[in-house]
């Protein structure tokens, strides 16, 4: 009578960007402190494949004036997520054997262009879901880039913007 | 602070503590009458108040499991609280009254296909002066001789698109938000979190103003991480009291002499269902066969463009404007009801890149998002009609901690819901083009926020679930609370209304006993 069903994974993701926030912030919680460029070592992925991952995270999103280090956050997370869970591992092992095997080149080392034609043929896949969903979450979330990007972060104890800017557009033409 | 035994009869129970319960609660305080209000979740001060929406999206909202359907996120169907202060907590606070058409779309609209309208057994003018008593109560701006807010950026990009397409009625809204100092609470200092809480109590909520003035009268206890899960009644059909759930996880029966049920619209019609009985095999309240039924969240949607300079957008109050002219009854547009443009921000970072374009990637994007601080933003909310099959229902498949069945929900657009939205995007699209946008994304509702018409008014009971003063027509002595009560959702944000009739049942309530009725 009713079309009850469990979540799953893959309907949760399927929403886009909404549903990935909300997914991982139900998860994990955002990083509450200002995380510095990443770095550490991998738990289970190889160097490899943390350069094919990173190149994904930089596909996804690239920002030239932004340096590795905070794209190999979001690689670290799905390193995490990898060395909790095996089937993940299996799943983002296929995913860069794939990545890799599809342009004649090292994917990293493919030009933008074709690393953007060859994720678009994947961006129904859980890989691509993951490794989207933690790179929005550790790149964006992180609150050390948000000054390059004009984001301001918690206002109130410097007593809001009542004084500091709340209202001082100043390219509009006057109405 | 009262503390009342579980056995005491002689208490009104109050289920949920945030617009409907936290207000029907201090009035009936107010007025001498004890009170037990049953909060799901846990009490929370100013001092837990950040400005991070990570943070206080975890620390506010419902997150025990629930399961979407239709076009509902299926693990997040809607974005409400459990907190001490309820939705009231995280609402953006514009306080806006229901039109006197809105109260009668069947009249005004005629029937529509596919959807189950209905008059509200009360017109506007049965609830004006429950409006000016609200409208005191939380401050609300532009009434009453309040000024209204000044404008941030985000406004004053969208009143300047406004006025090139010639709108009227542009302004900073009636916001139950300080423009001055009120009711010992400060003014808004344009802080830019209100829907994470507002840290300095400038935004009117049931958890800093009702609550404290209710307990202050010694007649009323709130009691947090209480979950209720079932309503118990006598032969005779009357409710008896209510079954809940502490922080521990231990089971009581808090004895009651009448129930006001204010779960928010999912949590309140899942109560009565799950409150079946050999009596009322169908659930409490039931004998119409609508609880749960025409469940409304209001047709939304957002827009986001980026501007030639920059807005900053996170400066400042989130809902800092608004624009009233669509909101009319005008059936040329290719639909019946109308809607309101009401600014929004994208809630920071990760906010941004997750909502301007769920889904968007690539170099384009990117290009896009670097002009963050260009970027304003704006919501569209609108009346969405009742229908039917939109539906909260027990879960067959889903048990919570308590092994109660969780609540099914299932949304779908109704066409007229589609159309209101199209228009909606095309007008804020070419407002934000009309002051120079370079790039606009229109975009699908969040998960909602707006939760009305599951146990609805009805003047027949054979056509709803309560009468006009939200009293259940098969049960006298049990009473819908909050927005289930609303027999259409009309284009405003509701929580205005909510807090009227909530004073207004107040009052009937102690009417009701004090002629021994109830």
């Amino acid at each position: 009578m009713q079309d009850d069903f469990e979540l799953t994974r893959r309907q949760f993701l399927k929403l886009g960007g909404d549903a990935v926030f909300l997914s991982l912030v139900l998860g994990t919680g955002l990083a509450p402190l200002a995380k510095p460029a990443f770095a550490g070592e991998m738990k289970v992925l190889s160097d490899s494949d943390a350069k094919t991952l990173l190149a994904v995270s930089r596909t996804l999103f690239p920002h030239d004036n932004v340096e590795d280090g905070y794209y190999m956050n979001a690689v670290a997370a799905i390193d995490t997520k990898c060395a909790g869970d095996p089937k993940t591992l299996d799943m983002v092992k296929q995913a860069v054997r794939k990545l890799n095997a599809g342009l004649g080149k090292p994917f990293a080392d493919a030009p933008e262009i074709a690393r953007t034609n060859l994720l678009k043929t994947m961006e129904k896949s859980d890989f691509f879901a993951l490794a989207y969903g933690e790179t929005l979450n550790n790149l964006y979330g992180n609150p050390a880039i948000w000054k390059m990007f004009g984001y301001e972060g918690s206002s109130v104890e410097y007593g809001g913007y009542l004084e500091r800017g709340f209202d001082d557009i100043n390219w509009l033409p006057k109405a | 602070m009262a503390m009342f035994e579980n056995s005491d009869d002689s208490v009104v129970v109050i289920i949920g503590s945030g617009a409907g319960g936290g207000t029907l609660g201090n009035e009936l305080a107010q007025k001498g009458v004890k009170v037990v209000c049953l909060e799901a979740g846990s009490r929370l001060t100013l001092a837990d108040i950040k400005n991070d929406v990570g943070e206080m999206f975890m620390k506010l909202s419902w997150l025990d499991p629930r399961v979407g359907a239709g076009q509902l996120p299926a693990g997040f169907p809607a974005w409400i609280c459990k907190t001490v202060g309820g939705t009231t907590v995280h609402w953006a606070g514009a306080s806006l009254r229901l039109q006197a058409h809105e109260f009668k779309t069947l009249s005004t609209y005629g029937k529509v296909a596919g959807a189950n309208l209905a008059d509200w057994p009360i017109s506007y003018g049965d609830l004006e002066s429950y409006y000016e008593k609200a409208e005191n109560k939380m401050g609300t701006t532009g009434t009453g001789g309040r000024p209204r807010l000044p404008g941030n950026n985000n406004y004053k990009v969208l009143e300047y698109g406004a006025r090139k397409l010639g709108y009227a009625e542009v302004h900073t809204g009636n916001m139950s938000m300080n423009s001055e100092d009120y009711d010992g609470r400060p003014k808004c200092r344009q802080i830019g979190f209100c829907m994470s809480g507002c840290a300095i109590g400038a935004k009117w909520s049931t958890l800093y103003t009702e609550i404290p003035k209710a307990e202050a009268t010694g007649n009323f206890e709130v009691r947090p991480d209480s979950m209720v899960v079932k309503i118990n009644h006598d032969a005779g059909g009357k409710v008896t009291g209510v079954v809940y759930v502490d922080g521990s996880g231990n089971m009581h029966e808090q004895k009651a002499r009448l129930v006001c049920v204010a779960g928010n619209s999912i949590e309140s019609p899942r109560l009565l269902l799950n409150s079946a009985s050999a009596k009322f095999p169908q659930g409490l309240a039931n004998s119409s066969g609508q609880v749960g039924r025409n469940y409304m969240a209001h047709m939304t949607g957002a827009v986001y463009a980026i501007m030639p300079g920059e807005v900053s957008m996170h400066r400042g109050t989130q809902m800092a404007g608004i624009i009233k002219d669509e909101s009319v009854h005008k059936p040329s547009r290719g639909f019946a009801g109308g809607y309101e443009l009401e600014t929004i921000p994208a809630f920071g970072f990760p906010g941004f890149p997750s909502y301007a374009k769920p889904g968007g990637w690539g170099r384009e994007y990117a290009q896009d998002i670097e002009k963050y601080r260009n970027g304003a933003g704006l919501w569209i909310v609108g009346e969405d009609l009742p229908q039917e099959t939109n539906r909260v229902t027990l879960s067959t498949a889903v048990k919570d901690k308590n092994g109660m069945p969780v609540a099914h929900v299932y949304y779908k657009d109704h066409p007229n819901d589609t159309a209101m939205r199209i228009h909606a995007w095309k007008q804020s699209t070419a407002l934000y083009e009309a002051a120079g946008a370079t790039k606009v994304y229109t975009r699908m509702p969040f998960p909602s926020t707006h939760n009305m018409g599951t146990c609805r008014q009805s003047a027949s009971a054979r056509d709803g679930v309560c009468n006009g003063y939200g009293q259940t027509h098969d049960v006298k002595n049990l009473f819908i609370s909050d927005g289930s009560q609303f027999t259409t959702s009309a284009a405003e944000n509701p929580t205005l209304t909510i807090v009227a009739l909530a004073i207004r049942q107040a009052d009937y309530i102690t009417d009701q006993m004090n002629q021994r009725n109830i």
